[in-house]
């Protein structure tokens, strides 16, 4: 029995559209626009300042604390400041970046050449290997941008069996990782053998969909061909096959558990295209300054995968692609499910940016519009999350997320869209949901900020009074003393007047 | 504005699953119209038009873009649902209360498309069934008599008028007559479950697959329906010694069990939408039907037996929603 996800949906991936043309570099921009927040963590800081020098691969911006990554120079360039730019984010707004103009005659030097045999490379102790895929400022590539060291860290606290490198291209229209498994299997199989020992897992395994018939041959030959301990697993193409916790599921038969991690069942996820990086990184000694970009979709004239420094504006991979066609009506960054639109193409390549989409308004023609919810059941069907969407959907709409929360399991929604693909009143399910669990964020860090508030309140009224008490305190002390030294004072002038009446006597 | 994901052009649509239901009804009402005349189209005309009409109005009433929902389908569907369920030549005004009390009533004022708790076709049924017994159990027999044509039948189901040759003599339903006759029920076609009705009951199966295999409506319904009324009716013919109940056959292929089973019970908005659910729900109804047509007073119980289970819908979804991805 072959290993498939069960629910979820088939879909066109388009897996042709982008995949014709080999991958190509776009040249070298003037101006690269590197945001300081393009991982899940901290921002990273500034190392330069404006005016300096940098050189190609040299750290401009370093990791903050544990959970972040740093930057490194994409090219020789000159700062030229750190600015508020448009970032790829979906608050719309500008974010910090570090801007730098390419020197004349800059280039994108050469990049660690494919590998032929990845067993032949050497491999450090798995400590050195995570140091140097953290000052490589590596991150998951397939969109999570998760910094990886930090996931290697973790992976080597807890024991990891199974090593899941992950090359199905999550979302229709995306194609950057079959173009990385055509062009450079070596290095994602160099990658896979470097991620494996650092984790000490007892096997590895690379996830691929079987709708690209020529990269899986491709594969099996390479694989064939090294020897490599690397178990490759050819999926039926189903989505979300390649969405971490159901990937997991598909290929160990274990549930991730909800609010857990990976590795509280034993497995660890690595991109495809991360895997390649950390060959860069270990064995070349090269950061992460460039990524491939799917960019595709029926708004752009040659869609094809590129390789694009960090920084680069959107505009040039589109214009390298042969600009957008005259009905293309819009940009999104990610796939045609879950991808975030774009309000404009002046925004820089990022680390998480696996795809640009041009869509046209053909793509998402809907003569029907909303309609009410027929309680079909259809949502629940495909949920791969076997969640119950339309009941999430009514206590949304009422208002009622904390039961949605406490007994529909809310939080649990990865968010895929299913749900809307297959709904026949063309309800925004995923949106609802995004939305939902956005505002019991909001909810949860106002309630804990308002118990912070209130403690810091009651902390506040302790202390007066504590003081207020100690104060009494002393009062009550002095007065006792004071009533003390009369009495005795009283006393010592009673038996005075004693002693002399006394003498008196 | 910022577009964002999805973007795909949808491909199922409620319009759609509507005009199927309506397309997997044809075979039957053709049949249907063949064995007993024009009652029954006479009959879906005037529901439609009526089920539109006041579908127009709610839809108006209630601030809804009429243009845009009237185009579902559903108040169509629901009209015809109740209108096969009716005796074909019925006084024009109880269609017309009937189709008012399912589309007005049980849909609208419980919140439209998609809210209503009970089966909007079933509820215009039952509350016919409860007022009007006697013009509900008056079905034409095929046998020895004249189906009226088109003319007559306009005169009966507008004018009032009763037919000399129909007069007083249709009064047992297939399952009335099968119920009270003494004769065992021969295993041909045609003398089975009353003639003629075994070929429409053909017809609602054929369409009715034709749905699961569009996936217009989900395959466990019916399934489970039909496997809980077989068993019965095995178990029934094993214990009884009525001589009417002696073939297992005559429960499935008469009284609407198969209608029941495809259109009636696959309504979604009232059905459980678990899949575990409606395994549970399907056997309640077949369960119910069997209790009211064997015990009960009504000579067929799934109009009862549908309305049961819609109430008990919202709590079997509560019991068998699936254990989510990483929840124990
Ligand atoms: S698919 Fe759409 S119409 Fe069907 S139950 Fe889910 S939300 Fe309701
Ligand atoms: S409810 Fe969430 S996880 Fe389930 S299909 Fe919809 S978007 Fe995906």
């Amino acid at each position: 029995m072959t290993a498939m996800l069960t629910s979820g949906i088939v879909v066109n991936g388009y897996r042709d559209m982008a995949t014709r043309l080999p991958v190509a570099r776009v040249p070298v921009c003037s101006e690269l626009v590197l945001p300081l927040q393009q991982h899940i963590g901290t921002p990273a800081e500034p190392v330069v300042g404006s005016g300096d020098r940098v050189v190609r691969g040299q750290l401009i911006a370093r990791a903050r604390g544990f959970v972040s990554a740093g930057l490194h120079a994409p090219v020789n360039a000159v700062v030229l400041g750190i600015e508020c730019r448009p970032v790829p984010h979906p608050s719309g707004l500008n974010g910090l970046c570090l801007v730098l103009a390419a020197e004349d005659g800059a280039d994108w030097g050469s990049a660690g050449p494919e590998v032929v045999d990845p067993n032949s490379i050497a491999i450090p102790e798995p400590d050195i290997i995570r140091m140097m895929v953290r000052q490589a400022g590596i991150v998951g590539l397939g969109g999570a941008t998760f910094p990886t060291s930090v996931k290697i860290k973790s992976g080597m606290s807890q024991p990891v069996d199974t090593l899941i490198i992950n090359g199905c291209d999550c979302e229709p229209w995306i194609s950057c990782d079959e173009m990385l498994l055509r062009e450079r299997p070596g290095q994602v199989l160099a990658g896979c053998h470097l991620l494996r020992q650092s984790l000490a897992a007892d096997r590895c395994v690379l996830a691929v969909e079987d709708d690209a018939p020529e990269m899986v041959a491709g594969l099996q030959q390479v694989i064939a061909d090294c020897n490599s301990p690397v178990r490759l697993e050819v999926l039926p193409a189903r989505y979300p096959s390649g969405s971490e916790k159901q990937l997991i599921h598909i290929i160990t038969g274990k549930e991730v558990p909800s609010q857990g991690l990976p590795v509280d069942v034993g497995a660890a996820v690595y991109n495809a295209g991360t895997a390649a990086a950390v060959y860069q990184a270990v064995v070349h000694e090269v950061p992460l300054i460039s990524r491939l970009v799917s960019v595709s979709g029926p708004g752009i004239g040659r869609p094809r995968v590129v390789e694009a420094l960090l920084g680069t504006p959107v505009s040039e991979l589109l214009r390298f692609c042969g600009g957008r066609t005259a009905d293309a009506n819009g940009l999104i960054m990610g796939g045609a499910m879950m991808g975030l639109g774009l309000a404009s193409d002046e925004i820089p390549v990022t680390k998480g940016m696996n795809s640009i989409l041009v869509t046209t308004p053909a793509m998402s023609q809907d003569a029907q519009g909303e309609m009410p919810c027929i309680r079909c059941g259809e949502c629940a069907r495909v949920c791969p999350a076997r969640l119950a969407p339309q009941q999430l959907l009514s206590l949304i709409r009422n208002g009622d997320l904390e039961q949605a929360q406490q007994r529909w399991a809310l939080e649990d929604c990865i968010e895929c869209g299913c749900c809307n693909a297959v709904c026949p009143s063309h309800i925004p399910l995923a949106g609802y949901y995004r939305y939902a669990k956005g505002e019991i964020r909001k909810q949860g860090k106002a309630r804990v900020k308002a118990q912070q508030a209130r403690q810091r309140y009651e902390f506040r009224m302790e202390r007066i009074e504590r003081a207020k008490r100690e104060r009494e305190e002393k009062l009550r002390k002095k007065k006792e003393a004071l009533q003390a030294a009369n009495k005795a004072r009283a006393r010592a002038a009673m038996a005075e007047e004693a002693r002399s009446f006394e003498d008196e006597m | 504005m910022v577009r964002h994901a999805p973007v795909y052009a949808p491909d199922a649509a409620v319009s759609m699953t509507m005009r199927r239901v309506l397309l997997a009804l044809s075979p039957g009402i053709v049949v249907y119209t063949g064995f007993f005349g024009w009652g029954l189209p006479v009959q879906l005309a005037l529901a439609t038009v009526a089920a539109l009409g006041f579908e127009a109005v709610m839809l108006k009433l209630r601030g809804r873009p009429v243009a845009v929902h009237i185009g579902d389908y559903s108040a169509v569907v629901a009209a015809w649902l109740l209108v096969i369920c009716l005796p074909p030549l019925l006084p024009w005004w109880m269609t017309l209360l009937a189709v008012f009390f399912a589309v007005v009533i049980a849909k609208h004022l419980y919140g439209g498309l998609g809210y209503n708790p009970f089966n909007p076709a079933m509820v215009g049924y039952a509350v016919l069934l409860v007022s009007f017994p006697r013009e509900m159990t008056q079905w034409i027999p095929l046998e020895g008599y004249v189906i009226p044509g088109f003319g007559e039948t306009l005169a009966v189901i507008f004018g009032g008028s009763v037919v000399s040759h129909l007069d007083g003599l249709s009064t047992a339903t297939p399952l009335d007559h099968f119920k009270h006759s003494s004769s065992a029920a021969p295993a041909i076609m045609g003398t089975l479950a009353g003639k003629g009705w075994e070929w429409i009951s053909l017809c609602w199966l054929v369409g009715g697959l034709w749905l699961a295999y569009t996936r217009t409506l989900d395959w466990r319904i019916p399934l489970s329906l039909l496997l809980t009324v077989g068993l019965f009716a095995v178990g029934l013919a094993l214990g009884s010694n009525n001589p009417a109940w002696q073939n297992p056959l005559f429960h499935l292929l008469s009284g609407g069990t198969l209608f029941a089973a495809f259109f009636i019970a696959t309504d979604p908005v009232t059905a459980s939408t678990t899949q575990a659910g409606r395994w549970l729900y399907a056997a309640g109804i077949g369960l119910l039907a069997m209790v009211i047509r064997v015990w009960g007073g009504y000579p067929d119980g799934f109009a009862f037996a549908v309305l049961l289970m819609n109430l008990s819908a919202p709590m079997i979804d509560y019991l068998t929603s699936p254990r989510a991805y990483g929840h124990k």
